[in-house]
This record gives structure tokens, sequence and C-alpha cells, in this order.
């Protein structure tokens, strides 16, 4: 049991990595950098409740815009160039991100440990689940009562005229300036709110493993978040999430066959680009299953040309 | 001379010869992407998969530093085949990112097996050049990194030679430059795209020796760590713009050895990114390039 | 500022005398070349004014610098009597002018619907009575696409895609249209219908400018053409006066005869 409520607590922070990535990719941007923003949350978080004495829920919020407010600073500059120079620049800010909590100090004794970001040591004593007495289950239901507070969120945007705003401009800048869209404010929403929903996840993970150091947020974690969207799908934001659950919990389950898992999962990764390079859920497939769920009434018979 | 200017003088020369490392491994990304305009992330692993397996005819038969650098090379070329035949070929067009996540998928892949096979530990390398540092004048140079200097010039020189003295230069820099107008012109695309992948998977072998040698063992990280230097000294080169790609590996390892020297280790990585950031915001077409469209 | 201009309602009327777009030595330099050389005009209010000329004579470079794709190398640009040289596209379409492109440039990957419905939005002084929804629903209405609202792009034929990029054109209620090429590629069915829909949208009140080589659309429509040749414009008049330009007919109508 303890074991499958580890999985899915991964699952719900991955979820939430993926529908990042998934957010400025929907803009027209790759971003291989939320690890950077996720790293933020994670010690943003973790020091308010470990060295500061937060609430987690403060906590949490203090992460999520702490990374939003870096993911605007960022974004302005790193927005001006696309596509795969965006993907490099974007990395190199995730990398600068680790490498600078590779070398960051700040710590506090509390009783009898040394908690705080150490360097290279990592930040480890972050106990607040345990010192409140929160069950890991408990934990995983506020990680996935998070998760469903985003997923509403993508629900509504992915229904409103914003949503639609910036899969235009991923589509095409200069035709979505040309029907009245100020291209670089869209790019920047997407890219500042992605930063948020990263420091969510980077925060609620730094509390469900007490720990965290530069090694988790490095590529590895990187390329794990623009999988989940890109092999899911880009159709919708149903995309990351059956990404997330597939992929990790394909990883899981194929724990018995432990030497080819990460090769299973790298073929598999390659096959599905092969033959459905928007992923499983994509806009094509979007559209029809809206077209089935219509009510038949709605649909007008056409009109004479 | 005073003892900092001299220390930065040792490390601009040091800096210099391992520059030319890293040129290589740029040169190696620059090449494919000036060809396909697609980046093979696959590359470090290839550079990984040659240098690990150029150990097998060694730990087998005592075989010759030489075996090994011709195994190195051999193998990188067939593993680079590999990905042009899984990660390329069959992709639609029009998918920019596709190509990223299958290079990707197939860097996992190749670097997973390689982490199964070996139990991820470093497997030793022997040390050809010897570990005595040599004297030039007063400063004191490592041999490898002499050999490494030697090799990448004859390199950039093979491959000046390739791209414009040779048909199949002139065709690789028409695809390049115009894939639509080469193919009416009877230049076969995708041989060309072939070719490529057997160059610069035989650069990614003699870098793979190279690397290894320099640390003294083949290691799992070394994918990743050469992904990285690639990537800043592509982009620092100007996307695709070879010259470029030279001249950017040896700011780059000039760079990090002044920064070795008189910032301490922990910065050089967090240097390096802040450049490649820096660069990509303020002059994303490189150090020789222009802006691009 | 004319503030006078800015006010004027959209609505049938005579062709006014104040412009509502005025080029004034409009130069734009790609490198060494000069794709637009020195060009003034001025698109009377309420008017269908074509320009015409050889292919790569500057016409779309023209379009690109108007709508703010392009910055101008040097010159003025009056909308409305404004000027706009140098400023965003969006700004520029916010203001009152749209755009169709000559390789029609939709969202693919968007339904039908949401092409429009992206593109609605109510302006100062624009209709906000009716929602954005209905607005892009009469828009498609209009252009006889309702039926296939909820398709994607890319199931539709090549007509439908020009009538849908009209429709999201006209959905920023612009007050200047610019049509490149509409007539690219269409047949003599489509044509006529295409020439039916600009000679309503006049009657709407909207100017537009259009590029086109279809002759038989041009002398159809056009109140006032202006010729491009190499970046210069080496004539403008009524559609009679360019029939007969000796220049012109060098220039363009004796290459491209067979399509006049």
């Amino acid at each position: 049991m303890e074991y499958y409520i580890a999985i899915a607590s991964i699952i719900g922070i991955h979820a939430m990595l993926g529908l990042s990535v998934y957010l400025v990719a929907i803009s027209g941007q790759m971003s291989f950098g939320q690890q950077g923003f996720f790293a933020l949350g994670a010690y943003l978080a973790g020091m308010s409740t470990a060295l500061w004495g937060l609430h987690l829920l403060p906590a949490l919020a203090l992460g999520v815009v702490v990374a939003a407010v870096v993911g605007l600073l960022v974004g302005f500059p790193a927005l001006r160039v696309r596509g795969l120079y965006l993907a490099i620049a974007t990395f190199g800010f995730g990398e600068i991100v680790r490498l600078a909590f590779l070398n960051v100090r700040y710590t506090r004794r509390i009783g009898d440990r040394v908690v705080g970001p150490n360097a290279s040591e990592g930040f480890r004593h972050v106990r607040y689940i345990y010192d409140r007495g929160i069950t890991p289950l408990e934990y995983l239901g506020i990680i996935l009562l998070a998760l469903a507070v985003v997923v509403v969120l993508f629900f509504a945007l992915e229904r409103s005229k914003l949503g639609a705003t910036l899969r235009a401009v991923e589509e095409d800048e200069v035709a979505a300036s040309m029907v009245g869209i100020n291209v670089t404010r869209a790019k920047v929403f997407g890219f500042t709110a992605a930063a948020g929903v990263a420091g969510l996840a980077g925060g609620l993970f730094v509390h469900y493993s007490s720990y965290i150091d530069h090694d988790m947020v490095a590529l590895p974690l990187a390329i794990a978040s623009v999988t989940y969207p890109i092999f899911g799908g880009l159709g919708s934001f149903v995309g990351p999430l059956l990404g997330a659950v597939v992929l990790v919990g394909l990883t899981e389950s194929l724990r018995a066959l432990h030497d080819a898992r990460e090769i299973i999962y790298g073929a598999l990764i390659i096959l599905t680009m092969l033959f459905r390079p928007r992923g499983l859920v994509d806009e094509a497939l979007v559209l029809r299953v809206k077209g089935w769920l219509r009510p038949r009434a709605v649909r007008r018979p056409a009109p004479a040309p | 001379m005073g003892t900092a200017l001299f220390d930065g003088t040792e490390q601009l020369i040091n800096g210099l010869m391992y520059g030319c490392f890293y040129a290589l491994v740029g040169g190696g990304f620059t090449l494919l992407f000036g060809v396909l305009r697609r980046f093979n992330l696959a590359y470090g692993s290839t550079i990984m998969a040659g240098a690990y397996a150029g150990l097998i005819p060694v730990y087998l038969f005592k075989a010759p530093v030489l075996v090994l650098f011709v195994t190195t090379i051999v193998v990188s070329v067939l593993v680079g085949l590999l990905v042009e035949f899984c990660c390329f070929r069959f992709l639609r067009k029009g998918h920019e990112l596709a190509p990223l996540m299958t290079t990707i998928g197939m860097l996992i892949v190749i670097d997973e097996t390689i982490v199964h096979l070996t139990d991820a530990v470093g497997l030793k390398y022997p040390a050809p050049f010897g570990d005595e540092s040599l004297a030039l004048g007063p400063f004191l140079i490592r041999p490898d990194y002499l050999a490494i200097l030697v090799v990448s010039i004859a390199c950039f020189s093979a491959i000046f030679w390739l791209m414009h003295r040779t048909r199949f230069g002139r065709a690789m820099r028409a695809v390049a430059e115009r894939p639509e107008a080469a193919q009416i012109l009877g230049v076969s695309v995708r041989r060309v795209n072939v070719l490529t992948f057997v160059l610069t998977s035989a650069m990614a072998g003699i870098i793979g020796f190279f690397a290894a040698v320099s640390v003294g063992s083949a290691r799992p990280e070394m994918a990743a760590w050469l992904t990285g230097k690639g990537l800043v000294v592509m982009v620092l080169g100007g996307l695709g713009s070879f010259p470029g790609a030279i001249l950017g590996g040896l700011a780059l390892g000039v760079l990090e050895f002044e920064a070795v020297w008189f910032l301490g280790s922990s910065y050089r990585d967090i240097l390096a990114f802040s450049i490649l950031f820096l660069i990509l915001m303020v002059r994303p077409g490189g150090l020789l390039g222009s802006r691009p469209a | 500022m004319a503030a006078a201009a800015r006010g004027a309602p959209p609505g049938p009327g005579p062709v006014s005398d104040a412009p509502i777009l005025a080029i004034r030595n409009l130069s734009r330099n790609f490198g060494g070349l000069r794709a637009l050389d020195d060009v003034s005009l001025e698109v009377p209010r309420g008017a269908v004014f074509a320009l015409i000329g050889p292919n790569g004579s500057g016409k779309t470079t023209l379009f690109n610098v108007v709508t703010g794709t392009l910055a101008p190398t040097s010159g003025t640009i009056l909308f409305q009597g404004e000027p706009i040289a140098g400023a965003k596209t969006h700004e520029i379409v916010r203001r009152g002018i749209g755009r169709t492109f000559q390789n029609i440039r939709l969202f693919t990957r968007m339904s039908v619907f949401d092409n429009v419905w992206v593109a609605v939005r109510t302006p100062r002084g624009g209709d906000r009575a009716r929602s954005e929804t209905e607005r892009a629903e009469a828009l498609l209405e209009l252009t006889g696409l309702t039926a296939k609202r909820n398709e994607l792009v890319e199931n539709l034929n090549f007509g439908e895609r020009r009538r849908l990029e009209m429709a999201r054109a006209l959905a920023t209620e612009p007050r200047l249209l610019l049509l490149d090429e509409p007539a690219a590629g269409m047949g003599a069915l489509e044509l006529e219908r295409l020439t039916q829909d600009i000679r309503r949208l006049r009657e709407l009140g909207a100017t537009i400018f259009l590029i086109e080589h279809t002759m038989d659309l041009v002398m159809g429509v056009a109140d006032r053409i202006a010729v491009l040749n190499f970046g210069h414009k080496i004539a403008e008049g009524a559609p009679g006066e360019i029939q007969t330009n000796q220049r012109v007919i060098e220039a363009y109508l004796g290459r491209e005869g067979s399509r006049a």
C-alpha cells in the first residue's frame, strides 16, 4: 500500500510538471527549463516550513510566486528567441538554477539537525509532514487536491478565449498578430503561469520526499517533464496527465523487467513520435471526441450557399 | 612576469588546447544541425557508445591503442547510422519537436544499455600519451591536451577540405542552404543526410576516444556532459556555422580554464551556462553570425 | 492628431476626400536590395483600391510594412490621419486594419469556429450588444461556413479556406481590409462569388486595398489602381487609364498578357 501511495504521489507531482511544459508548449514554445522553476519552488517552500516555520499553504504559495516572478523575468528576454534556440536557452536557465543551488549554503541548526540548503549536501530535513503527523495517504490527498485545482484552471483556460489565443500564437505568430493578438504578452503569460505550476510541483515534492538536491533537478527531470506532454499529446491538458500516468506507471510496473525498463521507455518515445508526432491526444482526436459529446440537436443543417 | 599573469597564460594555453576538444564536439553538433536543421540530442550518446565499445578489444585481446581508436570510430559510425534510421528517416515533416524527442528517446536507450552492461561504473582507459607533463618554455602542458590539439587541427583541415573541395561537400552545403533547390538540381538529400551522419559519427569516435583519455576512463556521465558543452559551443558559434563552432569551442575552453583557476571549479559550469543564456539573448546568431530569421 | 478622421462612422457613403491610408515616400531595403523605393499612394476612404505589378515588384512587402510585420527603412504611413509606421502589428490591427495572406495562413490545428472566434474582439465604439460567440457565428454564416464550424481547417477545400481567412480578417472589424491575391487559384464560380463579396463589403462601408493578378477581378471591382514595378510606383489611376497606360502595358500586361 505504501508503495502505491508513493507512486500515486509521484504521478501527481510529475503530472503537474507535464502540465507546466504543456502550458509553454501550447503558446508555441518548448522549455527544457521547467526543472529550474521546480527547484525554485521546492527550495523556497522547503525553507518556508523548515526554516521559517510557515504553514504549508503559504509556503507553497511563496514557492509558486517566486517561481512565477522568476519566470516573468526570464520570460521577457528568453521569449525573444524561439523554437530550438529557446529550448537551449531554457535548458541553460535550468542548469544555472541547479548549479546555483549546488553552491548556495543557507543553513541553521535546529535541535541536532542542520537544516536548509547546504550546497552539494542538498537540502535535508524538510520534516513538516512528519512533525505534524500527516500520513503519506493524507499527503497524497493534498497533492491530488492541488492537482485538481490546477486541472480545473487548465479546463477553464482551454475553453476560454485566452486558450484559443495561446494556440493561435503557437501555430503562426504573424497570423496571430494579424488578428490583433499581442504575441509577446501571450507568450510571457504562458511562460509565467507555467513557471508557477512547476514551482507548485516543486513545493509539493520537497515536502513529500523531505529532501532535495541539485542532482534531482538535472537533465533527466527536464527530459521527463517534456516527455509527458509530447508523448501524451498536445491537443488537450488530458495529454500530459495521460503521459504522466502511463509513463510513470509504466516505469514502475516494469520494475520486474528492471534491466529493460528505461530502454522500453526510450523506444516508446521514438515510436510515438513516428506515428503520432503531436502525441496520443492530438488536436484531431480532441475535436472528434468533442463531436461525439456534442448533442445532435445543436448541429445545424448546412445553409444554402 | 607576475604570478597571476604567468598562471593566466598557462591556463590560456591549456584552455586553447582543450578548447579544440570542445570545438570538435560543437563542430559535430553544428555540421549535423547545419545540414538537417534538426538537433541530434543522441550525439553525446553516440560519442559515449564509441568510447565504451573501443575498450572491448582491449579487455578481450589486450589490443593496442590503435585498435581501440579504430574501434571507437567504427562503432560510433554504426550507432550514428542507427540514430539516423530510427530517429530521422521516417519522421513526418513539419514537426520541429519530433526529432528532438526521438533523439531523446535514443539517448535514453543508448545510455541505459551502457549503464546496464557496465553496472554504471567507469571503465579505466589507457593513457597512450603518458602522464608526464611536457615543458613548453616555462609552462607545463599535458601531453594528451597536445594530442587533442594536433588531432583536432587535422580534423578541421579535413572537414574544410571535404566541404570546399569535394562533390560531397558541395552537395552538403547546397542541402544546408536550400534543400528543395538542391533536390531539384539532382542532389539526393537522403544520401547527403546519411553521409553527414557518417562524417559526424566518425568525429564522435575521435571525440569519444579523447574524452575518455583526458578523464582516464569511460564514464556514464559523459553523454550529458558532452551534450551540454556541445550545445553551448554550437550556440556560441551561431547554429550551423562550422567556423563559428571552432571559435566558440576555443572561447569556451579558455573561459573555463581561466574561471577554474581564478574563481574555483564550482563556478566553471555555471559560467558556461550563463554565457550560453546571455549569448542567446543578446546575440542569438552567435559570435560570428547575424540574427536568425 | 486628426481626431475628425478617426471618428468617421462606418457605413455606406460617398468616397470621401480624406484618405483612410496615406503612404508617403516609403522605402524598404533588404540588404542591398531596394524592395520598395520611395512609394507614395493614398487609399481613399470607402474605395476599392487595387495594387498590381509583376511578381517580385514589392506588393506583398508593401502590405507587410503597412501591417507592421516589417519595419519601413524610411517614409511615413498615416492611417486615419495617425502615423502607424513601425508600430506593432497587433496595435495596427486594433486600430482597424485587417488582412489576408497570399499563401493563406489559418490556424490549421484549430476548428473553423475557433479560427474566427479568436479574432473577434470588441473595439472602441464597437457593437458590444452581441456576444463574441454570436459575432463569430454571424461571420461563418456570412461566408457560408456554418456547416463546417466544428471541422479542423485541414478538412476544408481551397475556396473554403480563402473564405475562412476572409471571415477571420473581418472578425477584427477592420475599417481597411488588405487582401493579398484573394483570387489566386480560384475557379470561375468562386471568382464570381469573391467579386460579389468585395462589392458587398464595400457597400457595408469597408475600404478595400487589394493585391491581385486576376485582371477580371481587378477591372470588375477596383475604383482605383496603382502599379508597382521593381519597388517603384509607375502609374496610378482609374481602371480605364491603367489599361491604356503605355508603361504599365510594357511592365506588366506585356509580360503577363495571357492573364490580362
